[in-house]
């Protein structure tokens, strides 16, 4: 008999600009879908919905893997300030 | 002549970037370093796209902050920033550390590719195609 295989979508976000997104998930990766674009060029959007989050960077992208089915583009960006490492962050 | 915004006060340059894979693309955001020889993706990224360590072109090994990190180069089918695409694109995998808030870092192997003017005052990159 074939074992039959389940694959369970993650909860998405209602529509949330950047602001209200950096507010539900204060200094945390987050990955996105249905990202609505304001400029391509600059990746600036208008609003998204929330496919997964976490302190870690892969933690929102494993919660969104089972996306890419439905969704071809899945952004993932750091809500929190982005800070410098104290030294370069990679030596030639 | 393509022009891309920047905070001024941020510490670093934060760009956006876009990666695509067999599974699709991602948008990201990266640090625009003209002290890094090359330009560098965090693997976490990269495996989400599809690909495989498999894939990769040569091992690596850089010096970080934290000791010797150990990677790989792997050819991309597109990469996108500062306005402009290039196909088969050799990108540098690492695991990079979680906590500075980027993906990684836009290098000369990407930056050469064009004209760059950088005004760090007005926050701006001024990018044109060679010739």
């Amino acid at each position: 008999m074939a074992e039959e295989r389940t694959t369970i979508e993650p909860v998405l976000s209602e529509r949330l600009t950047w602001n209200e997104i950096c507010a539900c998930y204060p200094d945390e990766w987050v990955a996105l879908v249905e990202i609505e674009w304001v400029d391509e060029n600059e990746l600036d959007f208008r609003s998204a919905r929330v496919a997964g989050h976490g302190k870690t960077r892969r933690e929102p992208l494993q919660h969104a893997s089972t996306l890419w089915a439905r969704y071809d583009e899945i952004g993932h960006f750091f809500t929190g300030p982005i800070r410098a490492p104290l030294r370069s962050y990679l030596m030639p | 002549m393509r022009i891309t915004r920047f905070d001024p006060k941020s510490d670093l340059i934060i760009v956006k970037a876009r990666v695509w894979g067999p599974r699709g693309k991602m948008p990201a955001s990266l640090a625009v370093d003209t002290g890094s020889a090359h330009t560098v993706i965090a693997a976490s990224l990269i495996d989400t796209l599809g690909y495989s360590p498999r894939q990769g072109e040569a091992i690596t090994t850089v010096r970080t902050a934290v000791g010797k990190e150990q990677g790989y180069v792997l050819r991309v089918s597109r990469f996108w920033s500062l306005g402009f695409t290039v196909s088969d694109f050799p990108l540098h995998v690492f695991d990079l550390p979680d906590g500075f808030g980027i993906d990684g870092l836009v290098g000369l192997s990407f930056l050469r590719q064009f004209i760059v003017e950088l005004r760090l005052a007005e926050g701006r990159l001024c990018v044109d195609r060679l010739g």
